[in-house]
């Protein structure tokens, strides 16, 4: 088969098409990419909330005013450490739908930003652990009559030791399941052109 | 740019949706799905495009750009000149009928291939494919040129 005797028909193709209404261009999108943005989307509401609620917990432990003070001043550093973040989360869902560029260059620069993304999103949970430590410190200190004995504070770091292992485990199951998957299929598409 | 523009200008590149469609996606129902996403990604991209280049030129590369990243779960494809369909086609001539087996075997392509291909089949020069695709005009000659003999065994294997 020639395939250089098929371009006549070929220049046909698709003539017996309906032509394209407006109403299709409301339907929404099932594109892989659009489906990571609405992933994206999705986590960053629901770590606004948990955030917002976070900033409750001296009301719902009943803190003393001390611990409450304290507490505010770690989570303000968890407010600006969060912003800074989810600037870079907000400024790479913005960037997911540039088709534009040439194939190659489209493709590494999805690549490359969702491969900063997932690094950055595990950066960000394991940067959020210290702060989860000392909100459980102060809910346990304000809520002891008495001095920690050794034994608690053993306990207390062991947990905090062994919580902080599964939720960094967690973490990097996570971002790999959500979002490492489509990083490696563009790889392997990148890699076609060097093939 | 308004709306009516854009749906004016797909109408006249239809073709385009229709031929990435059939070369990325097997049945009729991907195909149709394919189509609707590359159209819903271009009517996005429309506010970016800004007459610089030919709105087929455009069109292209977002057709292709959204087809090549449209990751299905990959299905063994069995490839029989007994499984060809024509039933999207009007017409069963002997031309129809090998243009409807070169669809088959483009789908056993990679994904950059078929990009390759598409765009030689639709007439554009090396250099013009190169643009297109971020690669040089040599490795786009190279790589047609072994796409071509691949297509052939893959024909020649299923004894069309």
């Amino acid at each position: 088969m020639n395939i250089d005797d098929l371009r006549s028909q070929w220049n046909n193709e698709g003539e017996h098409l309906q032509n394209i209404s407006k109403n299709q261009l409301k339907q929404k999108a099932a594109h892989p990419i659009e489906h990571l943005k609405k992933t994206l989307k999705n986590e960053y509401i629901f770590q606004l909330g948990a955030i917002a609620i976070a900033a409750f917990v001296p009301l719902i432990g009943g803190f003393d005013l001390l611990y409450t003070q304290i507490f505010y001043i770690f989570y303000t550093i968890l407010v600006l450490i969060s912003l800074y973040y989810f600037k870079g989360f907000y400024d790479f869902y913005k960037r997911l739908d540039r088709f534009e560029a040439n194939t190659q260059h489209a493709l590494w620069e999805i690549y490359c930003e969702l491969k900063i993304q997932i690094e950055r999103y595990k950066s960000f949970g394991f940067l959020l652990l210290p702060l989860v430590w000392i909100a459980f410190l102060l809910f346990t200190l304000n809520n002891s009559t008495e001095t920690l004995s050794s034994t608690s504070i053993y306990l207390y770091i062991g947990l905090s030791i062994i919580t902080s292992i599964a939720t960094i485990v967690l973490i990097v199951f996570w971002a790999d399941l959500i979002y490492g998957k489509i990083a490696k299929k563009l790889y392997q598409i990148i890699q076609q052109f060097e093939d | 740019m308004s709306e009516k523009d854009f749906i004016f200008k797909i109408n006249q590149h239809k073709g385009i949706l229709y031929k990435v469609s059939k070369m990325y996606a097997d049945t009729a129902e991907d195909q149709e799905d394919l189509r609707q996403e590359i159209l819903v990604q271009l009517w996005k991209s429309y506010p970016n495009f800004n007459n610089l280049s030919q709105f087929s030129s455009w069109m292209y590369r977002v057709a292709i750009n959204t087809a090549i990243t449209y990751f299905k779960s990959e299905n063994k494809i069995i490839f029989s000149h007994k499984e060809v369909e024509l039933v999207d086609e009007p017409y069963n001539s002997d031309t129809e009928n090998k243009l409807a087996i070169f669809y088959k075997a483009a789908q056993e392509l990679n994904s950059v291939d078929k990009a390759l291909i598409f765009y030689y089949m639709e007439g554009l020069s090396s250099e013009e494919i190169a643009a297109q695709m971020g690669m040089s005009s040599g490795n786009v000659r190279v790589k047609i040129n072994r796409i071509k003999e691949k297509l052939q065994e893959i024909v020649k294997k299923y004894e069309y």
